[in-house]
């Protein structure tokens, strides 16, 4: 799929924790790197999101920060 | 005793709207932004600050000192209030060399003092070698480091900037953007700054004051108040670009539905008024990803057909005209442009994730 976001990370869903109106997904994208996503408990069921499913996570350009070591 | 500033006055002019300051804080950490459109006051307001202009009522104190006072008729002169002003223009003396023009405020200290003093400012700005150059000879990024270095160079309490990055170009000034919030913090001394350009307002601010006419219309954190304006004049000062009527159709398990042109947005429900029932729903243009038709599934709550209409250049970004049924801006980098080969006409989906479009009750 061709998107316009420029950061489109694969990974598999490591953890998912759901609450009333929205889930937190933890994303590994590699060895201990993992990404965190809020979406909406609707979405979480119509993904069909489980632990151990493959799943992206999509970033713009303009929502990453960038910091530096001290 | 409040730290930093604490103001609370009206200022008028003859032909102009009312100034009015109404519990304006400016705490001792970060940097402080005075936000609006040309007329709105900002500048009026960082003058009286300055003492530079005086109120005809009101309060201004600073670390619980007084500097203003219109019951006491108490008015600490702009000198002796320790602030280090840079001006819009940054009005460098055109005769004096850069040296002079840093020294020109240590009157009173010895040349080998004053001399000391500016060294160490001339290394920290950077501004090695241009020593001897008059401004003439500065390029319009070190005429800003002059002015920035000659307010702080006696170590003021506190630094009030007038539009510092309006008088380079557009390179220049989003170059200097970070540099110039770095140098701030560093300075561990606290800022106020007036800016009329949004941009510069969220990279350069910690807290947000948006101006219109004279009154100040909402405060707080930089992010908040451009995410969540509290009315609409505010987030057309803060430059939310897409701004739509619609109804709110159910609002359930924290997540509202608002109709827009027949079309069902799916939003976050959080500070709506019960008996809400017309909202306007703004969207960031940066918030917006656009895919191709027939995109995969993903998790975003709005997913919008749309046809885009126009493309226009916007630094390193492209702004996106779409029409999904009524008008939607999407603000993309260029690659991403290219690389869904988006030319006026094409058939794309928008992808809004619901806590990126933010209610405001009508």
């Amino acid at each position: 799929m061709k998107l316009s976001a420029r950061n489109v990370l694969k990974g598999k869903i490591k953890n998912i924790k759901r609450g009333p109106i929205s889930s937190l997904v933890v994303l590994e994208i590699a060895p201990k790197v993992q990404i965190v996503s809020t979406i909406t408990a609707e979405s979480t069921a119509a993904l069909k999101l489980k632990k151990g499913r493959t799943a992206y996570a999509v970033i713009k350009a303009s929502s990453v920060m960038v910091g530096v070591d001290e | 005793m409040t730290p930093g500033i604490q103001a609370s006055f009206t200022k008028r002019f003859a032909d102009g709207p009312v100034i009015r300051a109404e519990n304006l804080h400016a705490s001792t950490n970060g940097v402080t932004v005075l936000f609006g459109p040309s007329g709105s006051g900002k500048t009026t307001m960082l003058r009286c600050l300055a003492g530079l202009e005086q109120p005809e009522a009101g309060q201004i104190q600073f670390d619980g000192e007084v500097w203003f006072d219109s019951d006491s008729k108490k008015i600490v002169p702009a000198r002796k209030r320790n602030t280090g002003f840079v001006p819009q223009d940054y009005a460098l003396f055109p005769h004096l060399t850069v040296a002079a023009n840093i020294g020109y405020g240590l009157y009173g200290q010895s040349a080998t003092k004053k001399k000391a003093r500016v060294s160490e400012i001339v290394r920290w700005l950077g501004l090695d070698k241009l020593e001897t150059r008059l401004p003439h000879e500065l390029s319009g990024g070190q005429q800003q480091r002059v002015g920035l270095a000659r307010a702080v160079v006696r170590r003021p309490r506190l630094l009030l900037l007038d539009e510092p990055l309006s008088a380079l170009d557009t390179p220049t000034r989003q170059r200097l953007r970070g540099e110039l919030r770095s140098q701030l913090l560093q300075l561990g001394i606290p800022a106020i700054l007036v800016t009329h350009d949004r941009y510069e307002a969220a990279a350069l601010g910690d807290q947000l004051v948006v101006l219109d006419q004279g009154l100040m219309l909402q405060t707080g954190p930089v992010a908040d108040v451009i995410n969540h304006p509290t009315n609409l004049a505010v987030a057309a000062i803060v430059g939310t670009e897409t701004v739509l009527l619609g109804h709110l159709t159910r609002v359930s398990d924290g997540l509202a539905t608002v109709n827009v042109n027949g079309h069902e947005f799916t939003a976050l429900a959080e500070d709506l008024p019960s008996g809400a029932n017309a909202v306007h729903l703004c969207i960031r243009a940066e918030d917006v990803i656009l895919i191709q038709n027939g995109g995969a599934p993903a998790s975003a709550r709005n997913r919008l057909s749309a046809t885009v209409l126009a493309l226009a250049p916007e630094g390193p970004m492209m702004r996106i005209e779409l029409d999904c049924g009524f008008p939607l801006k999407a603000l993309l980098t260029r690659q991403a442009c290219d690389e869904l080969a988006l030319k006026a006409g094409a058939s794309v989906v928008a992808l809004i994730k619901a806590p990126h479009i933010h209610l405001i009750p009508r």
